[in-house]
C-alpha cells in the first residue's frame, strides 16, 4: 500500500496590475479552471480564490488550462520539465517536476509570472498571475 | 519462505562446520571435476510471491586437483518480471562468476568425497532492463496514461563470500547448499530508472545481497 504523493500542484497567485510600487494581492470574485480538452473542471465557478494550484501533465512537457472569469476566458500554458525518481517498490516512482516557462493570452490576465521554478510538497508560490 | 530457507542453511552448514574439527586427515586425496546444476532457480517462480516473478537456471563447474582447493566456474540466466499497478519492469541477462573455494574437511575415510568450503567469487552480468508499461496515477490529466521508457542494456560487477557443503547422497551424486553474501562493485545503471534486480545477484538497491544456492552436482 502505497501513501505517497507522488507529484505536486503548481500554486498560482493572485495579483492585480494596479499597484505599480508593489505587488498586490487579490481575491478573484468567481472562477472557473479547468484542462484544456479536459471536460472536468479543477475549479467550478469557485468564489473568492486567492490562488488555485494546478496539476501537471506528467506525460507532456507542457500542460495548458483554461481560467473563465465571468465569461471571459484565457488559456495558460505552463511549459515543465518532469524526471521520474524512484520511490519504493510499493509506490514506484514519484515525479520532480521543474517550471521552465509559463505563457497566457491576455483577455482577462494580463502577465504571468513565474515566482519558483521547484515544484514541490510545500511550495507556497509558484507562478504570480497578474488581473 | 526465504528467511526459514536462510535459516536452516545457516543450521546446517554451521553444524557440518563443526564437526569437521573432530576428524583427523589420513589420506592423500585425488583431484575431481564436478558439474552441478542450480536447483532452486528454474523452480522459483513457482513458489515466489507475486509482484515479482523470478525464473532462470544456473551451472557452476568446479576443478580440483587434491579435493583442498577448488577453482570454480559459474555461470547462469535469470530474469525477473515485476508488476505493480502502477510500473512493471523486467530484468533478465546473463552472469558469469570466477573463483575458488577452499575445502575445510579433514577426512579419516579415503571414500568420504563430503565437502564444507569457504570461497569467494568475482562476478559480472550483463542484462536488459525494460520497462514495458510505466503507469502515472495523475488524477487528472488520465489515470492509466502511460510513459513507455525504452529498455536498456547494463552491466555489473561484484564480490562475494560463500560458506557452503556437499554432500555425496550416491556414488558421485552431491547435494548441495550454500549461503552467499554478495558487494556491488560497479554497476552502469546511474539512471532514474532503477534497477530492482540484477542477474545473479539480486536486489542491488542497498549495494549488498544474501541469498542461498542449492544444487545438485554430479562428479566426473
Amino acid at each position: 500500500m502505497c501513501n505517497t504523493s507522488k507529484a505536486w500542484n503548481a500554486q498560482c497567485i493572485f495579483y492585480t496590475v494596479s499597484s505599480k510600487s508593489a505587488d498586490s494581492l487579490i481575491t478573484v470574485d468567481s472562477i472557473d479552471v479547468k484542462g484544456l480538452s479536459i471536460s472536468a473542471f479543477l475549479y467550478d465557478t469557485a468564489l473568492a480564490k486567492k490562488s488555485v494550484a494546478l496539476p501537471l501533465d506528467i506525460s507532456s512537457d507542457t500542460s495548458r488550462y483554461v481560467f473563465g472569469s465571468h465569461s471571459t476566458f484565457d488559456t495558460l500554458t505552463i511549459a515543465h520539465q518532469t524526471e521520474p525518481f524512484y520511490i519504493s517498490k510499493a509506490c514506484g516512482y514519484g515525479y520532480k517536476q521543474t517550471l521552465l516557462s509559463v505563457s497566457s493570452t491576455k483577455h482577462l490576465i494580463q502577465s504571468v509570472v513565474v515566482k519558483s521554478t521547484s515544484i514541490e510538497k510545500d511550495a507556497k508560490e509558484n507562478i504570480k498571475i497578474y488581473y | 519462505m526465504q528467511k526459514r530457507i536462510l535459516r536452516y542453511t545457516i543450521s546446517f552448514c554451521l553444524l557440518l562446520a563443526f564437526s569437521v574439527q573432530a576428524q583427523t586427515d589420513t589420506t592423500k586425496r585425488k583431484g575431481l571435476v564436478r558439474l552441478n546444476i542450480d536447483l532452486l532457480s528454474p523452480v522459483y517462480g513457482y513458489f515466489s510471491d507475486a509482484p515479482a516473478k523470478r525464473m532462470g537456471g544456473e551451472a557452476m563447474l568446479e576443478i580440483s586437483k587434491n579435493d583442498t582447493l577448488f577453482y570454480v566456474l559459474e555461470g547462469g540466466f535469470h530474469k525477473m518480471d515485476y508488476t505493480r499497478d502502477l510500473f512493471q519492469t523486467t530484468s533478465s541477462g546473463l552472469f558469469l562468476r570466477a573463483g575458488v573455494n577452499r575445502n575445510l574437511m579433514k577426512y579419516y575415510d579415503k571414500k568420504d568425497k563430503d565437502i564444507v568450503y569457504i570461497g569467494a567469487r568475482v562476478s559480472t552480468c550483463t542484462y536488459q532492463l525494460g520497462y514495458p508499461v510505466f503507469n502515472n496515477d495523475s488524477t487528472y490529466f488520465g489515470k492509466g496514461a502511460s510513459n513507455v521508457v525504452p529498455s536498456a542494456n547494463y552491466m555489473a560487477f561484484w564480490v562475494e563470500g560463500v560458506f557452503g557443503t556437499r554432500i555425496e547422497v550416491v556414488k558421485n551424486l552431491f547435494l548441495g547448499a550454500d549461503l552467499r553474501g554478495a558487494l556491488m562493485v560497479y554497476h552502469t545503471n546511474q539512471s532514474a530508472y532503477k534497477t530492482l534486480f540484477v542477474p545473479g545477484f539480486g536486489n542491488p538497491l542497498n549495494g549488498a545481497s544474501l541469498w542461498v544456492n542449492y544444487s545438485v552436482g554430479y562428479k566426473f
